[in-house]
């Protein structure tokens, strides 16, 4: 008989949801939305460079697609987005302004990091940090 | 990436074992005797004419079952005239993919198609689909949720970086399989057919998955394109077709795009020559239209209240079957039609499919799915219909700036000095942009996201509660966990806005969708609106005390729904 699975592992959706928790924890309310899949792509390739292999298993359900030039898409990045932004947890301020606002606030935020072990924390202080510069 | 490390690995050589059997059963015996080409007549493409290779394709027993399978699955229990199958589907998404080709070969400087390229795309296309099961997407959620296929979909991920959808892999497998490629091989006059022997499947597999195909230093994208893209023959065709069978009025200009499609040479970043299939500026309007028809056909069919609870009442039904052993293996999701599916509840005899929780009764099931004898609503949620409660702290601007002030007057370090500062402004920013917004991440994420199991334990938890309040009223309890249903859907993407397939004025440079229009956004924020959760209950159930138990259990006294009854049919 086939095995049911009991539950998920990480999914797209705990992964943005973490790393938007992380953002608001670091009091980053505002990032900008065109910037996030490439930062996170980046991220991905570095750790791939390095063979880390617990973090790349992270990125399981999250597909990029290199395009030509830096453009690089991924439409279960998006729709994650889209949920977060159904359910609450990001928004943007007017339809034509690039910003992605997280309303999460820090005891949100908290509540949502609880529910992630230790080492899916740790790599996502450690993305959250790459969107430093932007 | 090689291929054949994929199909080599264990993962892959399981499920294989498995779904060759499966077609080892369908095309036993079957010898095509076909030698001609046929004209198919069509309501969406009018009449389309198929050759002889195409026809002896169709004609075999492994792709005239997808005549029992339903397009859109149980939505003709809502749309009764969206009956249509997969097979005219497949025949149409080759109808379409011919038409692009001619088009494409008609609109591009030069023609991009190799010899035998437009009959590699017509045969992807005929062959698309031929991975589904039962009730279409139905059915892949329910074996998607199997270790090992879940295993085999990371395996694809990690290999190929490509995450296909089950159905996909499923046709990935039966085109590759020994006997398919044999039977193939052997019988159907496919034109050259001994030259492409080595790779046709791989790269017929490729493009269903959405995969390039790669030959040294050139990569062939449109051809995957064609097939898998962002304005794929799939879309035109079941867009069109889903529309038309539901009787709703929607429809994108196809002539505007098929005059405005071509392929344009670009260098990526790995130097290679990619040759992509693009729409010039002037066609974007019809890549809107036709977002604008998917977000409707979502909206419309696939969410609609009554499919979500109908197919809620099939996968209870489906992992019954499978844990009493009368579904065992992937291949029985290919095995088993839409026809077949609801008989093999009679196998049920008095076993309990889910012995750790109450008797759920398979042949009650399926007679009250094929009857359309479907649960009440008794719950809606979305983010216009529900208010918070609980009255949020208001952060007082003055009161910190006092305080900050104070703490300056005692000395403080230009560290902590810049964090308080941090703070206030988030904390600010964030209360002026909340307003009245809900927070449902939390009610997503314990109840929309999780597997079948998890959602068994959920459902006994608010029966537990339903009977509590039912023995409170004086009632008899005649229900159980069964009788409840929590749907908490994810909202449906419209990811492609990103892609860089805009050809510029310039004839040179490449835009994405959103250069032009936010299409993302304005679907994000339409699906933000359209979004909605229920919790259903069967008809015999009191609605009104199904509606407060489910307040309290989905919004846990943090919020509420306003005028439930403008949504609902309950007597609060």
């Amino acid at each position: 008989m086939l095995t049911v699975l009991a539950e998920r592992e990480l999914t797209a959706y705990d992964f943005m949801r973490c790393l938007f928790a992380t953002l608001a924890k670091n009091k980053r309310s505002i990032i900008n939305k065109s910037a996030i899949v490439k930062v996170i792509y980046d991220f991905q390739e570095a750790m791939l460079r390095e063979n880390n292999h617990d973090v790349i298993s992270m990125f399981d359900d999250i597909e990029f697609r290199k395009g030509i030039d830096e453009n690089v898409v991924s439409y279960d990045i998006n729709e994650v987005i889209n949920n977060l932004q159904t359910f609450g947890v990001v928004g943007k301020l007017n339809p034509t302004y690039d910003k992605l606002f997280i309303y999460l606030t820090e005891q949100e935020a908290d509540e949502i990091l609880s529910q992630y072990n230790q080492e899916v924390q740790d790599t996502m202080s450690l993305l959250a940090g790459c969107f430093a510069g932007e | 990436m090689d291929i054949s490390v994929l199909m080599s690995s264990d993962e892959y050589k399981t499920i294989e074992a498995d779904i060759e059997s499966f077609v080892k059963e369908k095309l036993d015996g079957y010898k095509p005797s076909r030698t001609t080409g046929k004209t198919i007549h069509d309501p969406v493409w009018g009449s389309v004419e198929y050759s002889d290779w195409e026809m002896q394709l169709i004609d075999s027993p492994l792709f005239q079952r997808l005549r029992d399978i339903h397009q859109v699955g149980l939505a003709m229990l809502t749309y009764p005239a969206a009956r249509h199958s997969r097979f005219e589907h497949s025949l149409g998404v080759a109808a379409a993919a011919k038409k692009m080709c001619e088009k494409i070969s008609k609109n591009s400087k030069r023609c991009p198609f190799k010899k035998n390229d437009k009959n590699k795309v017509y045969l992807a296309a005929l062959l698309h689909d031929i991975g589904h099961g039962f009730y279409s997407h139905l059915s892949e959620s329910i074996y998607g949720e199997f270790k090992a296929f879940d295993k085999l979909i990371t395996k694809f991920k990690r290999m190929l970086k490509r995450k296909p959808k089950a159905h996909e892999a499923l046709a990935f497998i039966i085109i590759n399989t020994e006997t398919f490629r044999n039977f193939f091989f052997e019988n159907i006059n496919y034109p050259d057919k001994n030259e492409c022997q080595g790779y046709l499947f791989s790269d017929v597999g490729k493009m269903i998955i959405g995969a390039n195909i790669e030959e040294s230093d050139e990569v062939y994208s449109f051809l995957t394109a064609i097939i898998n893209g962002p304005f794929d023959a799939d879309k035109l065709d079941y867009i069109k077709r889903d529309s038309h069978t539901a009787g709703l009025s929607l429809s994108y200009d196809m002539e505007r795009l098929f005059t405005k499609i071509v392929v344009h040479t670009v260098q990526n970043e790995s130097r290679q020559t990619e040759y992509r299939l693009v729409i010039k500026f002037n066609g974007v309007t019809a890549i809107e239209e036709l977002t604008f028809c998917r977000i409707m056909l979502f909206s419309y069919i696939y969410y609609h209240q009554k499919v979500l609870i109908s197919e809620a009442m099939v996968k209870d039904y489906v992992h019954g079957l499978h844990r009493l052993g009368i579904i065992r293996e992937f291949s029985d999701f290919l095995r088993y039609t839409d026809s077949d599916i609801l008989k093999l509840a009679k196998q049920q005899g008095n076993k309990s499919p889910f012995p750790k929780y109450e008797m759920l009764n398979l042949e009650k099931l399926a007679l009250n799915i094929a009857n359309r004898r479907l649960p009440k609503r008794c719950f809606e949620i979305s983010q216009s219909n529900v208010e918070n409660i609980a009255e949020e702290p208001k952060f007082d601007l003055t009161h910190q700036c006092q305080i900050l002030a104070e703490q300056c007057k005692n000395g403080i370090t230009a560290e902590e000095l810049q964090s308080r500062i941090e703070l206030m402004i988030f904390s600010l920013r964030n209360q002026e942009t909340r307003e009245d917004k809900v927070l449902l991440d939390s009610l997503y994420n314990e109840l929309g996201k999780v597997t079948f199991e998890a959602m068994l334990a959920l459902r006994k938890k608010f029966y537990i509660q339903l009977a509590n309040e039912y023995s409170k009223a004086g009632k008899a309890v005649n229900f159980n966990m069964f009788d409840v249903y929590i749907i908490v859907p994810k909202s449906a993407n419209y990811g492609e806005a990103g892609d860089s397939v805009i050809l510029g004025r310039n004839n040179k440079d490449l835009l994405q969708i959103n250069d032009f229009v936010k299409l993302d956004d304005w679907a994000a924020s339409f699906n933000s609106n359209k979004w909605r959760g229920y919790v259903f209950v069967s008809e015999h159930i009191d609605l009104s005390i199904a509606f407060k138990v489910a307040q309290k259990f989905i919004l846990k006294g943090k919020a509420r729904v306003k005028k439930p009854t403008s949504y609902m049919k309950v007597d609060l």
